[in-house]
């Protein structure tokens, strides 16, 4: 696929045009089947590359700048060349060019994007006298003067170098910056904006995908077209391209490593790309025309996300409530088990939010049951035998402790806690048995 | 989906989660071995000794986290809001500690709130409610000044059982958390950051050998940063992915139903018996439940469940009536819900 793209690379010289010097401008002209060439001597057609025709009308003394810094709108099949800041408007029209404002070169839109909508010319956001715009104005056919429009709704702080497309009666614009008025900082700005160019009222959309790395952080220039309603976005030093569909709110990167990245100053003619290539040898431009019909042929990436937006917003929604539902589950599971868990201290036993007072006897009992699930009548009778007092007497009070204790807790925490059964070895001995659904800690650190 | 996007989501959860439980345990002993439990009272709903550390775990986690974000990935927070949950969160430590007096902490409060709206994101419009959009920028002012003490009071007032407060907060966070990925770039790190926090302290909230509560610290922390994320769904300048679908003030009162409607309650309650509406009882919802034999997780599961349900109705009638009418419906659906589980 190279190779053939690289074929056509060279069979595309073949139809080329040579200049010398930069000042030129391509435009698109009234046709589909020609392109312009202006230069400030005269002009080319593209169908008749060698030949240069005079203009009708010397160019108007106020054009005093170069033609590449001018901006071009095909407008009404109607060339309109746009100088550098706006204000200044001039017309080419058979072979004449001619200025068609009552303005003044105002200077305050430098960067804006002037294009045509409808039957109507504007020009919207830019840079001048310190400040990054986000106005829109119209030119007035009528009076040839040029109005500001309002616009309601989330306006973005300014609108410098960004990437606009129209779709369907409505402005997308993204990728741009804005500038702080006091010490001239650049900011980013990571969101697709929308302007209904019914109702002039803008909207936030959502953040683009990072796949698209901010204007001031890539090298070369950015170039943007929209070829048969997507938008191509190509950087003039890299072979990496993007296409976008905002319809379907999708971005997918390719690469060309013939046609596409080194041609400047770049059109789009039908299903072609005209663009001037410098020849690094003789100095030479050559304006060429590529056929995109094969560049979308190299995908890089699969297709992603343009901007996150309402479809991204319930994958979000969703994972983060299942989230919620596995937090739930395991706190559930967490629960039951903690509430089966009771904190010995000396003086209390306590879970469930409640606690209990304790004797020294009862705290030595439940002592035993938070090392051994069962214990021994013997092992608890230890702990009421005393020297000078006969066993019988340990032996009641001992019942009487072990009865108390499991009425008060079965009282407070609604549960059985001890259960007296003889030993599965010796029937003539008795053992005390901690409930299975009972656990005790005792507190390690007081 | 971006699959890096929800990668980093869940490294910040974990993050989160891990030096919460880290710093719970590590702040609860601590805290035991010089004996600072939290009183227990007549109005106590525990009994058991419990330390107020929570709030400090959750507001050293979320440094940790920040600091984390910011230096490795893009998270960023306005500066102003950080000043302002900082001065929020040392009140509440202060509270902890000392117990201030309500009138001092309410005068910290309202400072608090004025440090917030300084970062630019505020109240400026009432999104067509009474008819009403954009309002004076006095008005945004006092407006949202008194909307944050309201919300970080009302989390404070429900932090009245184990888990409830963390458990509701989680819900905000969670809608709010899929709403600032859609929308920033920079915010979205925070959310899961704070999520993972939560978590991690409601292990030891809900734990029998080391019980640990939020405290002040921790409920006004929360309620400031809930109280923050509501300014900016409610601030115009915002992009909200839901305007389509839902008002957005009527979002942000059903994110917060439970907080709001139980505060409200309890200070008409104490008002009608000539009470002063801040003083401490138990005439809440949730202590309700509790009275009636429930275990602390079953009240706040069962109002976590509610209050999901309210706000998941909250968007179906949105989408099909009317705001008015789709308020009264929500009405008559917390009034039924009283009725069955609370009266």
């Amino acid at each position: 696929m190279r190779f053939l793209i690289l074929i056509l690379f060279f069979i595309s010289f073949l139809s080329a045009q040579e200049f010398e010097g930069d000042d030129f401008l391509i435009v698109e002209g009234e046709s589909l089947k020609y392109y312009y060439v202006l230069k400030k001597e005269g002009y080319y057609i593209s169908d008749k590359p060698e030949k240069l025709n005079l203009y009708k009308k010397s160019i108007p003394e106020s054009l005093n700048v170069s033609l590449s810094t001018l901006t071009s709108v095909t407008h009404n099949s109607k060339t309109y060349l746009l100088y550098p800041g706006g204000g200044l408007l001039y017309s080419f029209i058979d072979g004449a060019i001619e200025r068609i404002d009552r303005s003044f070169p105002h200077r305050n839109q430098y960067g804006g994007y002037f294009f045509s909508y409808k039957n109507n010319l504007y020009l919207i956001g830019g840079y001048g006298f310190w400040q990054t715009k986000s106005i829109i104005t119209k030119f007035n056919f009528n009076n040839g003067d040029w109005e500001i429009i309002n616009t309601t709704g989330q306006l973005p702080k300014g609108l410098d170098k960004g990437t606009y497309f129209i779709n369907n009666d409505n402005l997308y614009v993204f990728d741009f910056l804005s500038r702080n008025t006091n010490n001239q900082k650049e900011k980013t700005e990571d969101n697709l904006y929308v302007l209904n160019l019914k109702t002039f009222s803008w909207k936030r959309l959502g953040v683009v995908n990072d796949i698209i790395k901010p204007v001031n952080q890539v090298k070369g220039s950015k170039r943007f077209f929209n070829i048969d309603g997507k938008l191509l976005i190509s950087y003039s030093e890299s072979p990496e391209f993007f296409m976008a569909d905002l319809k379907t709110n999708v971005i997918q990167n390719f690469r060309d490593d013939a046609l596409f990245y080194k041609s400047g100053r770049a059109i789009v003619k039908g299903n072609s790309l005209v663009g001037a290539i410098k020849n690094p040898v003789t100095g030479l431009i050559t304006v060429e025309s590529f056929t995109l019909n094969n560049v979308l042929s190299n995908k890089l990436d699969k297709e992603l996300y343009l901007y996150r937006g309402s479809k991204e917003f319930f994958i979000y929604i969703f994972l983060s409530f299942t989230f919620l539902l596995f937090l739930i589950l395991i706190l559930t599971i967490y629960y039951r088990r903690v509430g089966q868990t009771y904190l010995l201290e000396k003086d209390s036993l306590s879970g469930s939010g409640k606690s209990i007072g304790l004797m020294k006897d009862e705290y030595d009992i439940l002592k035993l049951f938070s090392e051994k699930r069962s214990v021994s009548n013997s092992l608890i009778m230890e702990i009421f035998l005393e020297e000078n007092k006969t066993k019988d007497f340990a032996v009641k009070k001992k019942n009487k402790t072990v009865l108390d204790l499991e009425k008060k807790l079965s009282l407070v925490f609604k549960k059985s806690f001890l259960e007296k059964r003889k030993s599965s070895s010796d029937s003539r001995e008795l053992n005390y048995f901690l409930n299975k659904k009972i656990k005790i800690i005792e507190d390690s650190n007081d | 989906m971006n699959t890096e996007i929800v990668l980093l989501e869940i490294l910040f959860l974990t993050i989160g989660f891990s030096g919460s439980y880290y710093l719970n345990g590590y702040l609860y002993t601590t805290f035991k071995q010089n004996k600072m439990y939290d009183p227990i009272v007549s109005r106590s709903s525990h009994r058991e000794k419990a330390t107020r550390s929570g709030g400090m775990a959750l507001f050293f986690t979320f440094c940790i986290c920040y600091g984390l974000g910011k230096a490795v990935y893009s998270m960023s927070i306005d500066l102003y809001a950080l000043i302002a949950f900082i001065f929020i969160a040392l009140t509440g430590m202060a509270d902890d500690f000392f117990s201030i007096k309500y009138r001092e902490k309410f005068f910290l409060q309202v400072f608090a709130a004025i440090v917030l709206i300084q970062g630019g994101v505020y109240i400026d419009s009432f999104h067509g409610v009474f008819g009403v959009y954009d309002i004076p920028v006095w008005a945004s002012y006092l407006i949202s000044i008194f909307v944050f003490i309201v919300v970080v009071n009302a989390f404070n007032l429900i932090d009245g059982i184990d888990g409830l407060s963390a458990l509701l907060s989680i819900k905000f966070f969670v809608l709010i958390g899929a709403l600032i990925t859609i929308t920033s770039n920079e915010m979205y790190l925070v959310i899961p950051s704070i999520v993972g926090a939560i978590t991690g302290f409601l292990f030891f909230n809900f734990s029998a050998t080391k019980k640990v509560f939020l405290g002040d610290t921790g409920a006004l922390l929360l309620g400031s940063v809930i109280a923050f994320f509501i300014f900016y769904i409610l601030d115009s300048k915002s992009y909200i992915v839901t305007d389509d679908l839902i008002s957005r003030p009527l979002m942000v009162i059903l994110l917060i139903i439970y907080p709001l409607a139980d505060t409200l309650r309890a200070s008409l309650i104490r008002m009608y018996k000539g009470q002063s509406p801040f003083v401490a009882d138990r005439v809440h919802l949730h202590h309700r439940l509790i009275d009636k034999g429930m275990s602390h997780w079953g009240a706040s599961l069962s109002i976590l469940i509610m209050s999901i349900s309210i706000l998941i109705l909250g968007f179906v009638f949105s989408s099909f009536f009317s705001l008015s009418i789709s308020c009264l419906l929500i009405f008559f659906y917390m009034t039924a819900l009283y009725y069955l589980f609370f009266n």
